[in-house]
């Protein structure tokens, strides 16, 4: 095919570049008519196969419209810039192709899947609500490609927002509000993404003139020293907290100030105890969502803004064990400095809601035993994250890998739903940790022994290693033990204490890393 | 033809049968090379030859899918911090931490070599005129080449592989830093690996050499040898030609009716004869330029494929 106009031509690109994946769009759903047609309505497992397909044809094509180069990071397709087209064509042409296309999907399930099964809501509405959330997709990946940090933020803050006006859409109470609210994101989307594009292709993309040397002064008094480093790890291990980790706490020590700030206002108007419980809520979904980003982030390269190990590393005389500790020192550090701000946080709760008598001593226990149970599965277990699987290299970009985790816990959470409809959760919970406890302490022995083998880390390492998760857990089992005594929880909460620390995800670290040096 | 292919004793580099493919695409193909300590070996091919690609199986950033290699008699890939530790590496991408400083740069790279060199270091970043507090994002392209070879240079190590090292350099600088530092290098005993596309910068610089088209050596030896080796005739026929004399060991033949001029490689008295018996004469020969015989070895490649 020779296409015959600009317009065409990037079409024809989408479609090229995407084959396999309208593919897989055009195959799932109808995998989902296959289902409608063939199977009985109320079988859950034909449910399940239908609902994932649904769900893997909308991010597919998510994924195909995002229009993004993504060699080490996503990013508008640079190459573009120089052609002969007006900035509005290059912007306007996979907009409107993205948004024909997510019509297309939505009303292909719509008519051919739900309506059939009975399932009947504003499907008109809807697609504005998809074509809406499209061109903020594309928005957000064109004009933050450059901060990765700010981009995962906004996708989240996004599907949450998206979340909630479709359950108002859903619930149908307020309709014509929540379609204002869809056409404003929509033309919002559609300007940022014009306005940011045509900065970029006039070079005006980048931090403002009068902030920069401010940020200079700042990172040159804080972080500059003269003395050399005593050894290799140490100067690994500062890089790597220079580079990742100082923007992460940060970033979340002024969420946690921002809470704190706004709670304590609204504590003067309301009910104490509400907004007590609340500011609990909030730093919990602050905490996950800091951890989830930062576990991401934090496996970058120091040399670039890839997940993929740059050659200036990896021609350092260096072990790809002591390489792949380096992440695991920062995951460490990070995680107690996390705790740290968090400490100082809950200090200030304690400070301005542990004054008041009407405040019960329950809700002390409400708040905090949960609250930092939860901050300590959080952390532990989201900044370790898949720090293996992004170390092999094999996913270069941190937005893409952070997609990909949440399709992961979005996996996940539909498999715990299927297994508590099929066979009750809780019944089967206590086996299933079980299951995943032996998995973990054979993969990690396999993993360490092939690292020995293989000379990547050396036997000590492994040793202290194991026996520091090994203490580390057994304290962990024995807190969870204690705290939870005499409840239905406690079998529960010594089996997840015990899978807390990670010891597989660290064995096989070093292999991650030794098959990303040596392809 | 390989002008010379056995191993030097105690050899810097060892390559034996090494093959490797991306995909259906192979990119090396059976090579076998071997580099003596203490010499100047340049490795020249075209765009896509292969030639980064057997760098980063020298480095270990590659295993080999058959065959072996060998560094200072060691497998980079087994034993990556002994090889490395001895190895200068500057990177055709130029892939430094674009956030930090020059000098932070110099004190990060410093903490992975017990033999870094650090009054050498500071002579090198004098002599390229790099300011310590510049960033090195905002370097130019040359400017990046100089910090990446001057980390390269500070632990003096035994082999340095230059991949590409003229990309983004100035002339000036080309001549005068970037040869004069291959030059001390091997002065001090130790052995320089470098690739190039740059004939003449191969000519001047390199004792030996190796070519690569597509994947495979074609070429390796001293480059004495490789230039005795081949000739440049031109030769006159009593009747013009309607096509190109075919004669054996002929690489390239250039122009037309009675003369031609040709590129031959093998022993000159066994030419003469085949030349005379073909009805022609040699109304002059020379020594061909690398030049020449790059073009001619890569154009007899691409025919014969």
């Amino acid at each position: 095919m020779n296409p015959s106009s600009p317009a065409a031509a990037i079409a024809w690109e989408i479609c090229r570049k995407n084959r396999w994946g309208f593919l897989v769009v055009f195959v799932s759903t109808l995998c989902g008519l296959a289902v409608h047609l063939f199977g009985p309505s109320e079988d859950e497992v034909l449910q399940f196969i239908a609902g994932t397909s649904m769900m893997v044809s909308f991010l597919v094509t998510f994924v195909i419209f995002s229009y993004a180069d993504t060699g080490g990071r996503i990013s508008f397709p640079v190459r573009t810039f120089t052609l002969p087209v007006r900035t509005r064509l290059l912007v306007n042409c996979p907009i409107l192709l993205g948004v024909a296309a997510i019509a297309v999907v939505h009303f292909a399930w719509a008519f051919l899947f739900l309506r059939p099964m009975g399932v009947h809501y504003p499907f008109g509405l809807f697609a504005v609500y998809w074509a809406a959330a499209m061109v903020a997709f594309q928005a957000t990946i064109w004009c933050l490609a450059d901060c990765p940090r700010s981009f995962v933020m906004a996708l989240i803050l996004e599907i949450t927002l998206f979340i909630r006006l479709a359950v108002v859409l859903v619930e149908n109470h307020d309709a014509m509000r929540a379609l204002s609210c869809l056409l404003m994101i929509l033309t919002v989307a559609f300007l940022g993404a014009r306005l940011g594009i045509r900065q970029q292709r006039c070079g005006q993309w980048q931090l403002p003139e009068r902030v920069r040397p401010v940020m200079d002064f700042a990172t040159r008094k804080l972080f500059s020293g003269k003395r050399p480093f005593a050894a290799a790890a140490q100067a690994l291990f500062r890089t790597e907290w220079r580079r990742n980790a100082v923007a992460p706490l940060i970033s979340l020590g002024i969420g946690l100030v921002i809470i704190c700030a706004c709670f304590v206002q609204f504590a003067q108007f309301d009910d104490v105890g509400e907004i007590a419980a609340m500011w609990v809520y909030f730093t919990c979904v602050l905490l996950t969502l800091w951890a989830f980003v930062s576990g991401v982030l934090l496996a970058r390269d120091t040399s670039s803004k890839s997940l993929a190990l740059s050659s200036f590393l990896a021609t350092r005389p260096i072990s790809s064990g002591e390489l792949a500790f380096a992440k695991i020192r920062l995951v460490v550090g990070l995680s107690l400095a996390g705790w740290g701000v968090y400490a100082g946080a809950l200090f200030c709760w304690f400070k301005f809601f542990g004054a008041y008598r009407d405040l019960p001593i329950a809700r002390w226990d409400y708040a905090l035993v949960p609250t930092t149970t939860f901050a300590a599965l959080s952390l532990a277990w989201h900044l370790f994250g898949a720090l293996p699987l992004w170390q092999t290299g094999r996913v270069e970009s941190p937005a893409w890998a952070g997609l990909l985790l949440l399709g992961g816990y979005i996996v996940f959470g539909n498999i715990l739903q299927f297994i508590d409809k099929q066979f009750g959760l809780l019944v089967v919970l206590p086996s299933l940790l079980t299951v995943l406890l032996i998995s973990k302490i054979l993969i990690a022995l396999w993993a360490f022994r092939e690292g020995i083998r293989r000379r990547l880390l050396s036997p000590q390492t492994a040793l202290k290693y194991f026996a520091f998760w090994l203490a580390g857990t057994m304290g962990l089992v024995g807190l969870a033990s204690v705290l939870c005594q005499g409840t239905i929880a406690q079998p529960l909460s010594i089996h997840g204490a015990a899978l807390l620390l990670p010891l597989a995800r660290v064995a096989l670290s070093p292999l991650a890393v030794a098959s990303a040096r040596h392809r | 033809m390989k002008t010379d292919s056995s191993p030097p004793k105690d050899a810097a580099v060892e390559i034996r049968n090494l093959s490797r493919r991306f995909g259906a695409k192979p990119a090396l193909d059976d090579v076998i090379l071997a580099v003596g300590r203490g010499v100047v070996f340049g490795l020249v091919g075209e765009n896509g030859a292969g030639k980064t690609t057997l760098i980063k199986h020298l480095l270990g950033l590659l295993k080999a899918q058959s065959g072996s290699v060998r560094v200072f008699g060691l497998d980079p890939v087994t034993h990556p911090v002994e090889v490395l530790g001895r190895i200068g590496y500057l990177s055709e991408q130029r892939d430094l931490p674009l956030w930090m400083r020059v000098d932070e740069l110099l004190r990060y790279t410093r903490a992975f070599y017990p033999k870094w060199d650090a009054a050498y270091a500071e002579q090198l970043r004098d002599q390229f005129g790099l300011d310590p507090s510049a960033k090195v994002k905002n370097l130019s392209r040359g400017e990046c080449a100089k910090a990446g070879l001057l980390l390269a240079l500070a632990h003096r190590p035994d082999l340095l592989l230059l991949d590409e090292p003229s990309s983004g350099l100035d002339p000036v600088v080309r001549r005068d830093i970037l040869e004069a530092i291959i030059r001390t290098v091997v002065d001090e005993g130790r052995t320089v690996f470098f690739s190039s596309h740059l004939l003449d910068e191969i000519e001047r610089v390199s004792d030996q050499l190796a070519m690569m088209v597509n994947g495979r050596i074609v070429l390796s030896g001293s480059l004495d040898a490789v230039k005795d080796s081949h000739h440049r005739l031109t030769l006159r026929f009593e009747t013009p030609q309607t096509s190109p004399p075919a004669l054996a060991g002929v690489l390239s033949v250039n122009g037309g009716g009675r003369e031609w001029a040709v590129i031959c490689n093998g022993a000159l008295d066994e030419l003469k004869a085949a030349i005379e018996k073909a009805g022609a004469r040699v109304v002059d020969e020379g020594v061909p330029s690398l030049d020449e015989i790059f073009v001619a070895r890569v154009g007899a490649k691409s025919l014969n494929r």
